[in-house]
Protein backbone atom coordinates (compact mmCIF):
# COMPACT_ATOMS: atom_id res chain seq x y z
CA UNK A 1 0.00 0.00 0.00
CA UNK A 2 2.58 2.13 1.03
CA UNK A 3 4.85 1.07 -2.23
CA UNK A 4 1.95 1.91 -4.26
CA UNK A 5 1.68 5.47 -2.90
CA UNK A 6 4.84 6.34 -3.15
CA UNK A 7 4.63 5.10 -6.84
CA UNK A 8 2.12 7.35 -7.65
CA UNK A 9 3.97 9.97 -5.97
CA UNK A 10 6.93 9.63 -8.31
CA UNK A 11 4.83 8.89 -11.29
CA UNK A 12 2.86 11.99 -10.86
CA UNK A 13 6.34 14.38 -10.31
CA UNK A 14 7.38 12.58 -13.65
CA UNK A 15 3.80 13.19 -15.06
CA UNK A 16 3.72 17.25 -13.64
CA UNK A 17 7.35 17.56 -15.24
CA UNK A 18 6.83 16.36 -18.70
CA UNK A 19 3.40 19.03 -18.34
CA UNK A 20 5.78 21.90 -17.15
CA UNK A 21 8.54 21.46 -19.42
CA UNK A 22 7.14 22.46 -22.97
CA UNK A 23 5.18 25.11 -20.46
CA UNK A 24 8.46 26.36 -18.97
CA UNK A 25 10.01 27.80 -22.39
CA UNK A 26 6.37 29.37 -23.92
CA UNK A 27 6.59 31.39 -20.44
CA UNK A 28 10.09 32.14 -20.99
CA UNK A 29 9.93 33.21 -24.21
CA UNK A 30 6.74 34.93 -23.47
CA UNK A 31 7.81 36.87 -20.09
CA UNK A 32 11.12 37.77 -22.77
CA UNK A 33 8.72 40.21 -24.98
CA UNK A 34 10.37 42.71 -22.30
CA UNK A 35 14.22 42.29 -21.84
CA UNK A 36 15.50 40.57 -18.69
CA UNK A 37 18.67 39.61 -17.38
CA UNK A 38 18.79 36.10 -16.02
CA UNK A 39 18.57 36.73 -12.03
CA UNK A 40 15.48 39.03 -12.83
CA UNK A 41 13.91 37.08 -15.41
CA UNK A 42 13.71 34.33 -12.57
CA UNK A 43 11.90 36.69 -10.53
CA UNK A 44 9.34 38.03 -12.66
CA UNK A 45 8.39 34.55 -13.28
CA UNK A 46 8.05 33.87 -9.88
CA UNK A 47 6.20 36.53 -8.97
CA UNK A 48 3.79 35.95 -11.94
CA UNK A 49 3.39 31.96 -10.31
CA UNK A 50 6.13 30.03 -11.94
CA UNK A 51 8.72 28.94 -9.92
CA UNK A 52 11.73 27.66 -11.81
CA UNK A 53 15.39 26.42 -10.80
CA UNK A 54 18.14 28.58 -11.74
CA UNK A 55 19.84 25.28 -12.46
CA UNK A 56 17.54 24.73 -15.41
CA UNK A 57 16.44 28.29 -16.55
CA UNK A 58 19.99 29.89 -16.78
CA UNK A 59 21.11 26.62 -19.98
CA UNK A 60 17.89 27.22 -21.06
CA UNK A 61 18.22 30.80 -22.01
CA UNK A 62 21.33 29.84 -23.46
CA UNK A 63 19.74 26.98 -25.61
CA UNK A 64 17.12 29.28 -26.60
CA UNK A 65 19.60 31.80 -28.05
CA UNK A 66 21.34 29.11 -29.68
CA UNK A 67 18.17 27.95 -31.72
CA UNK A 68 17.72 31.36 -32.91
CA UNK A 69 14.80 32.50 -30.28
CA UNK A 70 16.74 34.81 -28.18
CA UNK A 71 19.18 37.71 -28.66
CA UNK A 72 21.59 38.54 -25.94
CA UNK A 73 23.64 41.61 -25.13
CA UNK A 74 26.16 42.31 -22.10
CA UNK A 75 25.37 45.71 -20.81
CA UNK A 76 26.43 47.40 -17.37
CA UNK A 77 23.62 48.00 -14.91
CA UNK A 78 23.95 48.92 -11.50
CA UNK A 79 27.75 49.18 -11.64
CA UNK A 80 27.67 45.67 -13.17
CA UNK A 81 28.29 43.97 -16.29
CA UNK A 82 24.95 41.27 -16.69
CA UNK A 83 23.71 39.54 -19.72
CA UNK A 84 20.12 40.59 -20.97
CA UNK A 85 17.99 38.45 -23.13
CA UNK A 86 15.09 39.67 -25.02
CA UNK A 87 12.96 37.86 -28.14
CA UNK A 88 14.39 37.51 -31.30
CA UNK A 89 11.91 38.25 -34.73
CA UNK A 90 12.10 34.14 -35.18
CA UNK A 91 11.12 34.03 -31.65
CA UNK A 92 8.63 36.03 -31.79
CA UNK A 93 7.25 34.24 -34.29
CA UNK A 94 7.77 30.64 -32.66
CA UNK A 95 6.44 32.00 -29.80
CA UNK A 96 2.74 33.11 -31.86
CA UNK A 97 2.39 29.62 -33.54
CA UNK A 98 2.94 28.21 -30.14
CA UNK A 99 0.70 30.46 -28.12
CA UNK A 100 -1.97 29.20 -30.88
CA UNK A 101 -1.16 26.02 -30.17
CA UNK A 102 -1.19 25.85 -26.56
CA UNK A 103 -4.88 28.05 -26.96
CA UNK A 104 -5.73 25.00 -29.06
CA UNK A 105 -4.83 22.22 -26.46
CA UNK A 106 -6.51 24.75 -23.31
CA UNK A 107 -9.86 25.08 -25.99
CA UNK A 108 -10.05 21.11 -26.62
CA UNK A 109 -8.91 19.93 -22.45
CA UNK A 110 -11.47 22.44 -21.44
CA UNK A 111 -14.32 20.90 -23.97
CA UNK A 112 -13.14 17.47 -22.73
CA UNK A 113 -13.59 18.35 -19.16
CA UNK A 114 -16.93 19.66 -19.36
CA UNK A 115 -18.44 16.80 -21.12
CA UNK A 116 -17.03 14.62 -18.42
CA UNK B 1 32.49 36.49 -1.17
CA UNK B 2 35.34 33.95 -0.92
CA UNK B 3 32.47 31.40 -0.89
CA UNK B 4 31.02 32.55 -4.10
CA UNK B 5 34.46 32.78 -6.13
CA UNK B 6 35.22 28.78 -4.54
CA UNK B 7 32.18 28.05 -6.03
CA UNK B 8 32.65 29.89 -9.23
CA UNK B 9 35.71 28.42 -9.97
CA UNK B 10 34.62 24.43 -8.84
CA UNK B 11 31.55 25.08 -11.96
CA UNK B 12 34.61 26.75 -14.16
CA UNK B 13 36.00 23.01 -13.86
CA UNK B 14 33.55 21.01 -14.98
CA UNK B 15 32.55 23.72 -18.34
CA UNK B 16 33.16 22.96 -21.55
CA UNK B 17 36.74 25.57 -22.57
CA UNK B 18 35.09 27.84 -25.17
CA UNK B 19 32.33 28.86 -22.57
CA UNK B 20 33.57 29.08 -19.39
CA UNK B 21 34.67 32.65 -18.63
CA UNK B 22 31.23 33.63 -20.62
CA UNK B 23 29.25 31.43 -18.48
CA UNK B 24 31.08 32.57 -15.66
CA UNK B 25 30.49 35.79 -15.66
CA UNK B 26 26.66 35.17 -16.28
CA UNK B 27 26.64 32.93 -13.81
CA UNK B 28 28.08 35.82 -11.16
CA UNK B 29 26.19 38.35 -12.24
CA UNK B 30 22.96 36.58 -11.58
CA UNK B 31 24.29 34.94 -7.85
CA UNK B 32 25.48 38.30 -7.19
CA UNK B 33 22.19 39.80 -7.70
CA UNK B 34 20.05 36.92 -5.74
CA UNK B 35 22.50 38.19 -2.64
CA UNK B 36 21.89 41.20 -2.92
CA UNK B 37 18.40 41.02 -3.29
CA UNK B 38 18.35 39.17 -0.33
CA UNK B 39 20.86 41.72 1.69
CA UNK B 40 18.20 44.37 0.99
CA UNK B 41 15.65 42.25 2.19
CA UNK B 42 17.74 41.61 5.62
CA UNK B 43 18.93 45.13 5.66
CA UNK B 44 22.31 43.94 6.42
CA UNK B 45 25.15 41.59 4.55
CA UNK B 46 24.22 37.94 4.41
CA UNK B 47 26.40 35.54 7.01
CA UNK B 48 29.00 32.85 5.77
CA UNK B 49 26.19 30.20 6.06
CA UNK B 50 23.23 32.42 4.00
CA UNK B 51 25.84 32.29 1.55
CA UNK B 52 26.29 29.01 1.77
CA UNK B 53 22.27 28.72 1.71
CA UNK B 54 22.14 30.50 -1.46
CA UNK B 55 24.71 28.30 -3.29
CA UNK B 56 23.69 24.74 -1.83
CA UNK B 57 20.03 25.81 -3.40
CA UNK B 58 21.77 26.30 -6.72
CA UNK B 59 23.11 23.65 -7.06
CA UNK B 60 26.41 21.14 -7.04
CA UNK B 61 29.27 22.94 -9.33
CA UNK B 62 29.48 19.39 -11.44
CA UNK B 63 25.91 19.14 -11.83
CA UNK B 64 25.18 22.96 -12.74
CA UNK B 65 28.11 23.14 -15.08
CA UNK B 66 27.13 19.56 -16.75
CA UNK B 67 23.51 21.53 -17.83
CA UNK B 68 25.53 24.13 -19.82
CA UNK B 69 27.69 21.19 -21.29
CA UNK B 70 24.67 19.07 -22.53
CA UNK B 71 24.17 21.89 -25.06
CA UNK B 72 22.91 21.37 -27.95
CA UNK B 73 22.75 17.64 -26.96
CA UNK B 74 20.17 16.83 -24.65
CA UNK B 75 20.47 12.95 -24.97
CA UNK B 76 22.96 10.27 -25.77
CA UNK B 77 20.36 8.53 -27.66
CA UNK B 78 16.57 10.26 -27.35
CA UNK B 79 13.43 8.65 -27.70
CA UNK B 80 13.08 8.81 -31.41
CA UNK B 81 15.90 7.37 -32.13
CA UNK B 82 15.56 4.67 -29.05
CA UNK B 83 13.35 1.90 -30.92
CA UNK B 84 16.01 1.90 -33.93
CA UNK B 85 18.41 1.84 -31.59
CA UNK B 86 17.32 -1.10 -29.33
CA UNK B 87 16.48 -3.97 -32.41
CA UNK B 88 19.09 -3.02 -34.12
CA UNK B 89 20.80 -3.79 -31.05
CA UNK B 90 18.90 -7.00 -30.53
CA UNK B 91 19.63 -7.79 -34.00
CA UNK B 92 23.23 -7.73 -33.90
CA UNK B 93 23.64 -9.77 -30.21
CA UNK B 94 21.70 -12.68 -32.66
CA UNK B 95 24.35 -12.10 -35.22
CA UNK B 96 27.28 -12.13 -33.03
CA UNK B 97 25.97 -15.67 -31.10
CA UNK B 98 24.65 -17.01 -34.00
CA UNK B 99 28.29 -16.48 -35.11
CA UNK B 100 30.14 -17.91 -32.43
CA UNK B 101 27.55 -20.95 -32.45
CA UNK B 102 28.53 -21.65 -35.77
CA UNK B 103 32.20 -21.37 -35.23
CA UNK B 104 32.42 -23.27 -32.13
CA UNK B 105 30.02 -26.57 -33.77
CA UNK B 106 33.06 -25.91 -36.71
CA UNK B 107 35.36 -26.44 -33.73
CA UNK B 108 34.31 -29.38 -32.50
CA UNK B 109 33.65 -30.96 -36.10
CA UNK B 110 37.52 -30.15 -36.84
CA UNK B 111 38.20 -32.41 -33.86
CA UNK B 112 38.78 -29.40 -30.60
CA UNK B 113 37.38 -30.39 -27.28
CA UNK B 114 33.36 -29.74 -26.56
CA UNK B 115 34.66 -27.98 -23.17
CA UNK B 116 37.19 -26.04 -25.30
CA UNK B 117 34.89 -25.23 -28.19
CA UNK B 118 32.34 -24.13 -25.40
CA UNK B 119 34.65 -21.67 -23.70
CA UNK B 120 35.58 -20.35 -26.85
CA UNK B 121 32.00 -19.78 -28.28
CA UNK B 122 31.87 -17.76 -24.99
CA UNK B 123 34.69 -15.84 -25.17
CA UNK B 124 33.65 -14.89 -28.52
CA UNK B 125 30.39 -13.88 -27.86
CA UNK B 126 31.46 -11.79 -24.69
CA UNK B 127 34.11 -9.55 -26.44
CA UNK B 128 31.45 -9.59 -29.53
CA UNK B 129 28.61 -8.42 -27.80
CA UNK B 130 30.58 -6.09 -25.77
CA UNK B 131 32.23 -4.33 -29.25
CA UNK B 132 29.14 -4.67 -30.82
CA UNK B 133 27.01 -3.16 -27.99
CA UNK B 134 29.94 -0.27 -28.25
CA UNK B 135 29.86 0.38 -31.99
CA UNK B 136 26.05 0.64 -32.09
CA UNK B 137 25.61 2.87 -29.33
CA UNK B 138 28.74 5.15 -31.26
CA UNK B 139 26.50 5.02 -34.21
CA UNK B 140 23.29 5.65 -32.85
CA UNK B 141 24.93 8.93 -30.88
CA UNK B 142 25.94 10.06 -34.16
CA UNK B 143 22.60 10.26 -35.85
CA UNK B 144 21.09 11.60 -32.38
CA UNK B 145 24.33 14.36 -32.38
CA UNK B 146 23.55 15.35 -36.11
CA UNK B 147 19.88 14.71 -35.58
CA UNK B 148 19.97 12.12 -38.95
CA UNK B 149 16.59 11.34 -39.99
CA UNK B 150 16.16 7.78 -40.39
CA UNK B 151 13.07 7.14 -42.99
CA UNK B 152 13.01 3.55 -43.24
CA UNK B 153 9.38 3.51 -41.68
CA UNK B 154 8.14 6.53 -43.33
CA UNK B 155 7.34 4.83 -46.59
CA UNK B 156 4.78 2.26 -45.97
CA UNK B 157 1.33 0.55 -46.85
CA UNK B 158 -0.80 -0.85 -44.64
CA UNK B 159 -1.18 -3.33 -47.82
CA UNK B 160 2.19 -4.56 -47.25
CA UNK B 161 0.93 -5.73 -44.11
CA UNK B 162 0.61 -9.15 -42.87
CA UNK B 163 -3.42 -10.91 -43.12
CA UNK B 164 -5.05 -10.72 -40.19
CA UNK B 165 -4.42 -14.54 -38.26
CA UNK B 166 -6.01 -16.05 -35.10
CA UNK B 167 -3.73 -17.52 -32.59
CA UNK B 168 -4.72 -21.15 -34.06
CA UNK B 169 -3.30 -20.02 -37.55
CA UNK B 170 -0.07 -19.40 -36.14
CA UNK B 171 2.96 -21.46 -34.35
CA UNK B 172 3.46 -19.43 -31.07
CA UNK B 173 6.88 -17.83 -29.93
CA UNK B 174 6.27 -19.69 -26.87
CA UNK B 175 6.75 -22.94 -28.59
CA UNK B 176 9.10 -21.89 -31.33
CA UNK B 177 11.54 -20.30 -29.10
CA UNK B 178 12.36 -22.90 -26.46
CA UNK B 179 12.26 -25.44 -29.59
CA UNK B 180 14.68 -23.47 -31.34
CA UNK B 181 17.12 -23.20 -28.00
CA UNK B 182 16.62 -27.17 -27.90
CA UNK B 183 17.56 -28.01 -30.80
CA UNK B 184 21.12 -26.46 -31.09
CA UNK B 185 21.28 -27.91 -27.47
CA UNK B 186 20.41 -31.21 -29.65
CA UNK B 187 22.87 -29.83 -32.36
CA UNK B 188 26.18 -29.82 -29.69
CA UNK B 189 25.15 -32.63 -27.89
CA UNK B 190 25.54 -34.47 -31.43
CA UNK B 191 28.50 -32.45 -32.22
CA UNK B 192 29.62 -34.39 -28.71
CA UNK B 193 28.76 -37.92 -28.99
CA UNK B 194 32.40 -38.67 -31.15
CA UNK B 195 34.41 -37.53 -28.31
CA UNK B 196 32.54 -39.35 -25.88
CA UNK B 197 31.80 -42.31 -27.36
CA UNK B 198 33.27 -44.41 -24.14
CA UNK B 199 31.59 -42.59 -22.04
CA UNK B 200 28.02 -43.33 -24.20
CA UNK B 201 28.91 -46.57 -24.48
CA UNK B 202 30.04 -47.63 -20.85
CA UNK B 203 27.02 -49.64 -20.46
CA UNK B 204 27.72 -51.62 -23.51
CA UNK B 205 32.09 -52.29 -22.64
CA UNK B 206 33.67 -53.55 -25.50
CA UNK B 207 31.98 -52.27 -28.31
CA UNK B 208 32.27 -49.21 -29.92
CA UNK B 209 30.27 -47.29 -33.04
CA UNK B 210 30.05 -48.92 -36.47
CA UNK B 211 29.82 -48.28 -40.02
CA UNK B 212 25.74 -47.62 -39.83
CA UNK B 213 26.50 -44.60 -37.38
CA UNK B 214 29.50 -43.12 -39.16
CA UNK B 215 27.04 -42.81 -42.51
CA UNK B 216 23.68 -41.38 -40.06
CA UNK B 217 26.40 -39.03 -38.24
CA UNK B 218 27.06 -36.60 -40.72
CA UNK B 219 23.29 -36.37 -42.54
CA UNK B 220 21.80 -36.11 -39.42
CA UNK B 221 24.05 -33.22 -38.58
CA UNK B 222 23.06 -31.48 -41.43
CA UNK B 223 19.45 -31.80 -41.48
CA UNK B 224 19.17 -30.06 -37.83
CA UNK B 225 21.08 -27.28 -38.70
CA UNK B 226 18.89 -26.82 -41.72
CA UNK B 227 15.98 -27.65 -39.16
CA UNK B 228 17.02 -24.20 -37.67
CA UNK B 229 16.25 -22.45 -40.51
CA UNK B 230 12.32 -22.67 -40.28
CA UNK B 231 12.11 -22.95 -36.63
CA UNK B 232 14.15 -19.41 -36.64
CA UNK B 233 11.83 -17.67 -39.57
CA UNK B 234 9.13 -18.74 -37.39
CA UNK B 235 9.81 -16.76 -34.41
CA UNK B 236 10.14 -13.97 -37.03
CA UNK B 237 7.04 -14.54 -38.71
CA UNK B 238 4.92 -16.82 -36.61
CA UNK B 239 2.21 -16.89 -39.10
CA UNK B 240 3.85 -18.75 -41.82
CA UNK B 241 2.58 -22.10 -40.68
CA UNK B 242 2.79 -23.65 -43.75
CA UNK B 243 6.32 -23.25 -44.01
CA UNK B 244 6.97 -24.77 -40.78
CA UNK B 245 4.19 -28.13 -41.87
CA UNK B 246 6.42 -28.66 -45.12
CA UNK B 247 9.88 -28.43 -43.47
CA UNK B 248 8.70 -30.60 -40.58
CA UNK B 249 7.22 -33.09 -43.12
CA UNK B 250 10.40 -33.02 -45.57
CA UNK B 251 12.54 -33.24 -42.25
CA UNK B 252 10.71 -35.94 -40.92
CA UNK B 253 11.27 -37.98 -44.10
CA UNK B 254 14.57 -37.51 -44.87
CA UNK B 255 15.41 -38.45 -41.48
CA UNK B 256 13.47 -42.04 -42.42
CA UNK B 257 15.92 -41.68 -45.74
CA UNK B 258 18.69 -41.10 -43.53
CA UNK B 259 17.87 -44.08 -41.38
CA UNK B 260 17.89 -46.46 -44.24
CA UNK B 261 20.32 -45.58 -45.86
CA UNK B 262 22.49 -46.64 -42.62
CA UNK B 263 20.92 -49.58 -42.33
CA UNK B 264 22.68 -50.28 -45.46
CA UNK B 265 25.98 -49.63 -44.25
CA UNK B 266 26.32 -52.38 -41.31
CA UNK B 267 25.92 -52.20 -37.95
CA UNK B 268 25.56 -49.50 -35.04
CA UNK B 269 27.81 -50.77 -32.92
CA UNK B 270 30.94 -52.96 -33.02
CA UNK B 271 33.31 -55.03 -31.30
CA UNK B 272 36.21 -53.41 -29.77
CA UNK B 273 38.76 -55.53 -30.51
CA UNK B 274 38.85 -58.71 -29.25
CA UNK B 275 37.92 -57.98 -25.34
CA UNK B 276 37.13 -60.51 -22.89
CA UNK B 277 33.33 -59.26 -23.17
CA UNK B 278 33.40 -60.33 -27.10
CA UNK B 279 32.25 -63.92 -25.28
CA UNK B 280 29.36 -62.46 -23.98
CA UNK B 281 28.79 -60.22 -27.36
CA UNK B 282 28.73 -63.17 -29.92
CA UNK B 283 26.35 -66.03 -27.55
CA UNK B 284 23.97 -66.95 -29.37
CA UNK B 285 20.56 -66.77 -28.10
CA UNK B 286 17.19 -68.06 -29.98
CA UNK B 287 13.98 -65.99 -30.43
CA UNK B 288 11.17 -68.36 -31.64
CA UNK B 289 12.69 -70.01 -34.46
CA UNK B 290 15.78 -67.67 -35.19
CA UNK B 291 18.87 -67.66 -33.90
CA UNK B 292 20.91 -64.29 -33.51
CA UNK B 293 24.22 -63.09 -30.92
CA UNK B 294 23.47 -60.50 -28.35
CA UNK B 295 25.56 -58.32 -30.22
CA UNK B 296 23.19 -58.66 -33.49
CA UNK B 297 20.20 -58.36 -30.68
CA UNK B 298 21.88 -54.94 -29.82
CA UNK B 299 22.13 -53.39 -33.64
CA UNK B 300 18.46 -54.70 -34.20
CA UNK B 301 17.27 -52.96 -31.48
CA UNK B 302 18.99 -49.33 -32.03
CA UNK B 303 17.53 -49.65 -35.63
CA UNK B 304 14.26 -50.56 -34.62
CA UNK B 305 14.75 -47.32 -32.13
CA UNK B 306 15.47 -45.12 -34.99
CA UNK B 307 13.05 -46.67 -37.37
CA UNK B 308 10.23 -45.87 -35.10
CA UNK B 309 11.70 -42.45 -33.91
CA UNK B 310 11.43 -41.60 -37.88
CA UNK B 311 7.91 -43.35 -38.40
CA UNK B 312 6.35 -41.26 -35.14
CA UNK B 313 8.04 -38.19 -36.43
CA UNK B 314 6.60 -38.05 -40.06
CA UNK B 315 3.10 -39.09 -38.47
CA UNK B 316 3.00 -36.34 -36.49
CA UNK B 317 4.14 -34.17 -39.03
CA UNK B 318 1.55 -35.18 -41.38
CA UNK B 319 -1.33 -35.21 -38.81
CA UNK B 320 -0.53 -31.50 -37.80
CA UNK B 321 -0.33 -30.51 -41.63
CA UNK B 322 -3.66 -32.39 -42.54
CA UNK B 323 -5.03 -30.21 -39.40
CA UNK B 324 -4.31 -26.93 -40.73
CA UNK B 325 -5.00 -28.23 -44.30
CA UNK B 326 -9.05 -29.07 -42.65
CA UNK B 327 -8.59 -25.57 -40.86
CA UNK B 328 -7.93 -23.78 -43.70
CA UNK B 329 -10.59 -25.84 -46.04
CA UNK B 330 -13.00 -25.08 -43.45
CA UNK B 331 -12.75 -21.10 -43.79
CA UNK B 332 -12.56 -21.59 -47.03
CA UNK B 333 -16.24 -23.56 -47.38
CA UNK B 334 -17.61 -20.41 -44.68
CA UNK B 335 -16.70 -17.68 -46.15
CA UNK B 336 -18.00 -19.40 -49.31
CA UNK B 337 -20.94 -19.71 -47.90
CA UNK B 338 -20.97 -16.38 -46.29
Amino acid sequence: MVNSRSANVDLFETLRLELRRGCLIVAVLAQLRVEHYGYTLRKSLADDGLEIDEGTLYPLLRRLETQGLLVSEWREENKRNKRFYRLSPDGELILKQLLDEWQRINTSLNRILQEA
Amino acid sequence: MELLNRYLQAVKRYLPGAQQDDIIKELSANLLSQMEDKEAELGRPLTESEQEAVLKQHGHPFLVASRYRRLPLQYLIGPAMFPFYWYTLLAVLAIVATINLVSSAAMVLTGKGMVVAMSDAWAGFSLGAACSIGMVTVVFALFEYFQVKLRFFEHWNPRSLPKVVSDTQQVPRSRSIPEFIFSVIGIFVWLAIPHYERTLLVPLAGLKLGPAWHALYLPVLVLSVAKLVPLAINIVRPDWTRLRSVAHIAGAAALLGVVGYSLTAGSWVILAGSTGNAAIYNRIVTVGSHSYTVLEIINKSVAFTFILAGIITLVDSLWQASRLFLRRRKRTVAAMLA
